[in-house]
């Protein structure tokens, strides 16, 4: 037993644990303290030898933080170890690289059109980084209370485009009001799926309005009809959603659109960086 | 086979089977991001690229040059070379040159560079790049002779100004020199404070010691500035001396002077002969001024007899006084002299005269070395001419040197209250050997604010000493002993918490105009 | 452990759905859809109607063999059960050394490793491990012949156990075989054929079984001769209640095959509290404890389950006989209090075992449980899969939900895999290394039987790129697209684990086995959660 607890110990994404956390705030510490003394002892510059020192570091922490693409990139090569090392690198070795970046600069602003690129790209990518974190940790504790199943990104078309057609075939043969209806109010909305964010914070009275309408019709009709409008209300509920997932989904995948061309742009800038170091 | 043999419920989403499709295993979004960070990233090297070696280069430069290099932006290979940095003699192509000029930027004037000496002109094991210290790449506005501790202490045994910066040489060394005068501080600040009802010590320092226009430092002292107003209110007078007639030595009275008509005595001339008392067979001058011309006269004219030879003594020992727009025409005076000298001694094939002769053509060139080049380090007593030197001795010993020195004596009677006079000649007052701080500046406006003088100048101990009214004894108030303050003294306020104490607040590697004239001391 | 060469064999020789032991290996000839007329000539069959026997024709065939094939081989999972019509079968042991292993008592956590691929690794190497069952009593160097009238291997189609022993025609025979659904609904109709399936399962198995039952370890050959006499086999259909909460215990159950979910009212409402599957037991307290004797529980049957119930006087004559016997059961018992009264107290548990006897999680030795708080729908568990397994992903992320976990689609290992049973060429099989469930993409044939028989959609089928061969065989499998049938294998020849849960970079993917782990792994993410 006590090895499963040690499994399930990782449970919930927890990065707080193990020896890279330990080592990242080590170093931090220690570049920090060098940083400080540096200071202490007529200030730190790119050039100078502790600054070219924290540069260095700095970049190798960038290629570290790096490796955890590429880990993703070939899950099949298993002696690598498990992935989520290689997270807890890139999370804690992102804010060392941060950190030590800012010590390398010496909290200067940058200057010139490369210098300030690296600078803006630096700071883009820790704080596009920094949403993503936000945005992973919390979007699927949205997802898992507002949402009661499961769906993969790429079935919801065609999954909408099902219940559209259930829904369609219960309508077909009901009461012209009920088509009406169908066709005001359920249609579009069923048409396809939607970015939504407003279902997310959708106010309680929004939602009564559409349900009185919906109680008014029923009333009107035949208890055979009012059961397809149940049955087309419970549709339409799976449909929202699926609008949900539709929409969180795609906030999940589409943060990396912010961090991860740029974190590639800042590994070719910093390469060229260091090229120019060597060659001028 | 049908699924009704199924034993559960397989939920809504089961009947679609799931199309197992080459994206679970394509990363195609993540790919297609990866490229365009690549393509960002590639443009940008290419336009980096484009501009380092095509264009100006001022993307990848950094911060612009400074104000004065600003006609290099864009233009790298001025500076840099390929793989190799920035070479020295990139920077010495231009700096060498305008520095021939002035010699203001040559290495050369990197006088605290190294270990003060002033004529360093080749490099040696503790050459560093000049990027090392003058960081290019700051702004327009950065200076590049602040430089920052770091880069001093990487090299100098110094780390901190308050932990182990040396001590001060002069507070060092053995300053004991030779001052040829006779002066007492203490004295000096009881008598101002008691002639000038003055209440503070400090007011008596500052009756002599006058600030420069900038406040940083202080006017030399000179006789008439500062010696005048008390020395020449008393209106001393000589001793009787014996007026010279037939045998014997004496004075030249201001007719005989008048009658001889000797190049440089035309001042005979305009003299109020009233100052003259004559006493029958002797006179008395009455009052004496500072450097006064009969005196001055008479004294060289005795000590021609007494040592012949040593005129060029006057020319250059007594010289101190010389105000500054007469100095010029005295040199010019020097070398008229000292050309003669060497005419009138060639022809003598005897090593002692060739000895001499080299000796005074020597002194001849550095004389006139020094006419051109008023900069340029003379030092009088280093080519051995003068009273001092032996080999010149008494003239002759069928003189009555008894009864010369009982003349000079009588006429110089008032100088020798202040002066030292040795063999008939008033010794130069010379400058302690270390008259400040060598290779640092020292700025006192910048700090009356905050310290009164005797504060920090309490080598002699003045205000314990104006307190208990006690005498100084001689070896604690004389000319010799420098009254400047230790290291201690700056320590007490300069440190890493209070006042700065970075390299560059006191050493200074292009001092200003101001000093460079004590540069070439 | 490879596929033996009979099994290869078998997999060429597939004509249809009864063929699976095909002409070369010893059948003469096959009537499929036998007529009543034909069937009424069997002994056993005489007692049905026309009706009946029409409506079972398609589960059953006759075939003759040629003497000396192989019908089956020891270990293979089989949904038939055959009947000498004509001629000698003779079965023996072809493995002697795992043979003997016990049903009762070895519990399901022997399986159940915290970390399968792990645990069976050693188990193989001397550990209890359910696996293999007896349908024969026979012994290591013995042959046991069978002439007309006699039936086999239906323990293992009933139960899902593999078959124990090798059989193999001793002369030129005629066998009636029949399917699984047939047998049950045989079973049903007539009471005579029950018993005699019973008896057969008392004189073959029952008594080698109890012998090897842990619980009654160390028993007079007496005493278990009692126990077997006293013994009677019940069947459970779904949802059928074996034992009833308060009603007087006359028996003490034992679990053959099957889940049995255990409640308690609270209340108005049932409470499920624990559960039994395979091996299990059930009434120790109830008769041990004096004055008690009623059920403190009422038992039903998730699914299909076979008991063994033996009756209170006899049980409790053993008890007297062995001192010992009582106290292992007193330990089971305290057990299952301890348990019971967990769940009681915490009905979010009981709520759970619900979920996961419903899921049949709680049957399951490997479950892939995605956190859903955590997961970021990256799919890196998916492509992990996919790469590891030639380019196809062997699970769906999608599934159940239950209290923010997810159960992905992904073969839950079941300790009964009901996939095993009806693969006509023996692809799917149960690896000797444990619980992994695995097929062998060389020798499966894309008929989708696995896929149909699993009931959690964890078994997908793929299409590769390649169509049969013109030798193919059977001959209309040529030309035809191929598709082979393809689910998770636990990566169990990668020492590093699954590949789905290394690939998590978020720590949400685990793998859990039944129940207890699942809560344990709440249990966690909610002590994670809490400030400490």
């Amino acid at each position: 037993m006590t090895a499963l607890v040690q499994r399930l110990r990782g449970a919930g994404g927890v990065v707080r644990s193990g020896p890279v956390p330990l080592l990242s705030t080590l170093g931090a510490v220690a570049a920090t303290v060098a940083f400080m003394v540096g200071m202490a002892t007529g200030g730190v510059a790119p050039s100078s030898p502790l600054g070219l020192g924290l540069g260095v570091a700095a970049a190798l922490s960038l290629l570290a933080v790096m490796l955890y693409s590429a880990r993703r990139a070939m899950p099949a090569v298993r002696r690598l170890g498990p992935t989520r090392t290689y997270l807890q690198v890139h999370l804690w070795g992102g804010t060392l690289f941060f950190l030590l970046f800012l010590y390398h600069t010496g909290f200067g602003l940058p200057s010139g059109g490369m210098v300030a690129g690296l600078w803006l790209l630096s700071l883009w990518v820790v704080l596009t980084g920094a949403v993503g974190l936000f945005l992973q940790r919390a979007v699927p504790q949205v997802l898992n209370t507002t949402s009661s199943f499961e769906v993969h990104l790429e079935r919801i078309p065609g999954l909408v485009d099902e219940l559209r057609a259930r829904a369609e075939a219960k309508v077909a043969e009901s009461d012209p009001r009920v088509r009406s209806w169908f066709q005001k109010r359920v249609a579009p909305v069923m048409a396809g799926p939607r970015v939504t964010y407003r279902e997310l914070f959708r106010s309680p009275a929004a939602h009564l309005r559409g349900t009185r309408e919906v109680e008014l019709l029923k009333c009107t009709l035949e208890a055979e009809d009012a059961a397809v409008v149940d049955e087309v209300q419970g549709l339409r509920v799976t449909k929202h959603e699926m609008d949900v997932h539709y929409t969180l989904q795609r906030v999940l995948r589409g943060w990396l659109v912010l961090h991860l061309p740029a974190a590639v742009a800042l590994l070719a800038l910093v390469v060229l960086h260091v090229f120019f170091i060597l060659y001028f | 086979m049908g699924s009704e043999d199924r034993r559960f419920e397989k939920g809504f989403f089961s009947p679609h089977r799931l199309p197992v499709a080459d994206r679970y295993t394509r990363l195609t979004s993540r790919s297609r991001l990866f490229a365009c960070g690549g393509l960002a990233g590639l443009v940008l090297a290419v336009l980096l690229l484009a501009s380092a070696f095509l264009g100006r280069g001022t993307a990848i430069a950094g911060a612009p040059l400074t104000d004065s290099h600003a006609i290099f932006d864009g233009d790298c290979a001025a500076c840099h070379t390929p793989l190799q940095g920035t070479a020295d003699a990139k920077c010495l192509s231009c700096h060498q040159q305008s520095g021939g000029e002035l010699g203001i930027y040559t290495f050369a004037r990197h006088y605290m560079y190294r270990s003060g000496e002033a004529d360093r002109s080749a490099a040696d094991v503790h050459e560093v790049a000049c990027g090392t210290c003058h960081r290019e790449h700051q702004g327009r506005e950065a200076s590049l002779q602040e430089v920052a501790d770091a880069r001093c202490v990487s090299c100098h045994e110094v780390n901190s100004f308050e932990k182990d910066h040396p001590e001060f040489d002069f507070a060092v060394e053995d300053n004991a020199g030779v001052a040829n005068l006779k002066f007492a501080h203490v004295q000096h600040v009881r008598e101002v404070m008691a002639e000038s009802e003055l209440v503070e010590p400090e007011a008596a320092c500052l009756s002599c010691h006058t600030p420069e226009a900038d406040g940083k430092g202080f006017q030399p002292l000179a006789f008439d500035r500062h010696c005048d107003a008390c020395h020449l209110s008393r209106s001393d007078a000589t001793e009787p001396a014996r007026v010279a007639s037939g045998s014997g030595p004496g004075v030249a009275t201001l007719g005989d002077i008048r009658s001889a008509g000797e190049p440089g005595s035309q001042w005979a001339y305009f003299w109020n002969a009233g100052e003259f008392t004559d006493l029958g067979g002797s006179v008395v001058k009455r009052p004496v001024y500072h450097a006064d011309p009969w005196i001055l006269h008479n004294l060289r004219k005795l000590r021609g007899d007494l040592y012949p030879g040593a005129e060029l003594a006057d020319l250059l020992d007594t010289s101190a006084e010389v105000p500054p727009d007469q100095v010029r025409a005295l040199h010019r005076e020097a070398i008229a002299t000292l050309a003669r000298q060497i005419e009138g001694l060639r022809g003598d094939p005897s090593p002692a005269v060739q000895r001499e002769i080299a000796e005074l053509s020597e002194l001849l060139a550095a004389v006139e070395a020094r006419l051109e080049d008023p900069y340029a380090p003379l030092d009088a007593t280093r080519f051995g001419v003068g009273p001092a030197d032996e080999a010149d001795g008494v003239a002759t010993g069928t003189m009555d040197v008894a009864a010369y020195e009982a003349v000079i004596s009588a006429i110089i009677e008032p100088c020798v209250q202040c002066h030292v006079v040795e063999r008939a000649t008033i010794r130069r007052v010379q400058q302690p050997a270390h008259g400040g701080l060598a290779r640092a500046e020292f700025d006192h406006r910048a700090h009356v604010v905050h310290a009164r003088c005797m504060d920090c100048h309490d080598v002699i101990p003045t205000r314990e000493l104006l307190l208990s009214g006690e005498d100084a004894t001689a070896a604690q108030d004389r000319a010799e002993v420098v009254n400047l303050p230790t290291i201690e003294s700056c320590r007490s306020c300069h440190g890493s918490r209070t006042a700065p104490a970075s390299c560059t607040s006191c050493h200074q590697f292009h001092p200003d105009k101001s000093h460079w004239s004590t540069l070439s001391r | 452990m490879e596929a033996s060469g009979t099994l290869v064999m078998m997999s060429r020789q597939h004509g249809d759905r009864w063929s699976s032991f095909g002409e070369h290996t010893g059948i003469r000839s096959i009537s499929s859809l036998p007529t009543p007329a034909q069937l009424k000539k069997i002994g056993i069959l005489q007692e049905f109607d026309d009706d009946l026997l029409k409506e079972l024709s398609p589960d059953l065939s006759l075939a003759e063999w040629n003497a000396g094939a192989v019908i089956f081989e020891q270990g293979s999972y089989l949904d038939l059960a055959f009947l000498v019509v004509s001629g000698e079968v003779e079965v023996f042991l072809a493995r002697p050394e795992s043979a003997v292993q016990p049903i009762f008592g070895s519990g399901a956590g022997a399986v159940a490793g915290e970390a399968p691929y792990e645990a069976d690794r050693e188990s193989h190497s001397g550990g209890t491990v359910m696996l293999a069952s007896m349908d024969f009593d026979v012994a290591a160097d013995e042959c046991m012949r069978l002439g007309p009238g006699e039936l086999f291997g239906e323990i293992g189609a009933m139960n899902g156990w593999p078959q124990s022993a090798t059989a193999r025609t001793a002369s030129a025979c005629t066998l009636l075989q029949i399917r699984l659904p047939a047998l049950r609904k045989l079973r049903r109709k007539s009471r005579a054929l029950r018993i005699r399936l019973d008896e057969l399962y008392k004189a073959r198995m029952l008594r080698q079984h109890l012998a090897g039952t842990p619980l009654l370890h160390g028993c007079t050959p007496e005493t278990l001769e009692r126990l077997v006499a006293a013994a009677e086999l019940v069947s459970c259909e779904p949802g059928e209640v074996a034992v009833r909460e308060g009603e007087p215990t006359e028996h003490f159950v034992l679990v053959r095959s099957g889940c049995l979910r255990l409640s308690q009212a609270l209340g108005a409402a049932e409470v499920a509290v624990s559960y039994l599957s395979k091996g299990d037991s059930l009434g120790e307290s109830e008769l041990m404890v004096d004055g008690s004797g009623v059920w403190q529980v009422s038992a039903s049957s998730v699914g299909n389950s076979e008991l063994v119930r033996i009756g209170r006087d006899a049980f409790l004559d053993a008890l007297a006989a062995q001192p010992e016997l009582e106290q292992r059961l007193w330990g089971t018992a305290m057990e299952r209090i301890k348990i019971m009264g967990a769940t009681r107290s915490d009905l979010a548990r009981s709520d759970l075992l619900d979920f996961t006897l419903a899921k049949g999680i709680a049957q399951a030795n490997s479950v892939l449980v995605i956190d859903l708080e955590a997961c970021t729908r990256c799919d890196d568990c998916v492509r992990g899969c996919a790469s590891t397994h030639g380019g196809r992903p062997r699970f769906v992320r999608e599934g159940e939900v239950y209290d923010g976990f997810m159960v992905a689609r992904s073969c839950y290992h079941c300790q009964d895999p009901t996939c095993l049973v009806g693969c006509p060429t023996g692809a799917i099989r149960r690896l000797n290394v444990g619980a992994v469930v695995e097929i062998d993409p060389a020798i499966c044939i894309g008929c989708g039987a696995c896929e149909q028989n699993c009931p959690y959609d964890s078994i997908v089928m793929h299409d590769l790129d390649t169509s049969w061969g013109p030798d193919a065989v059977p001959s209309y499998l040529r030309g035809q697209p191929r598709a082979v049938a393809s689910k998770c294998d636990l990566c169990y020849q990668a020492p590093e684990g699954p590949a789905c849960v290394a690939s998590c970079p978020h720590s949400a993917a685990h793998r859990v086995s039944g129940t207890e782990e699942f809560d344990l792994l709440r249990q966690a993410k909610r002590a994670a959660e809490m400030p400490v």
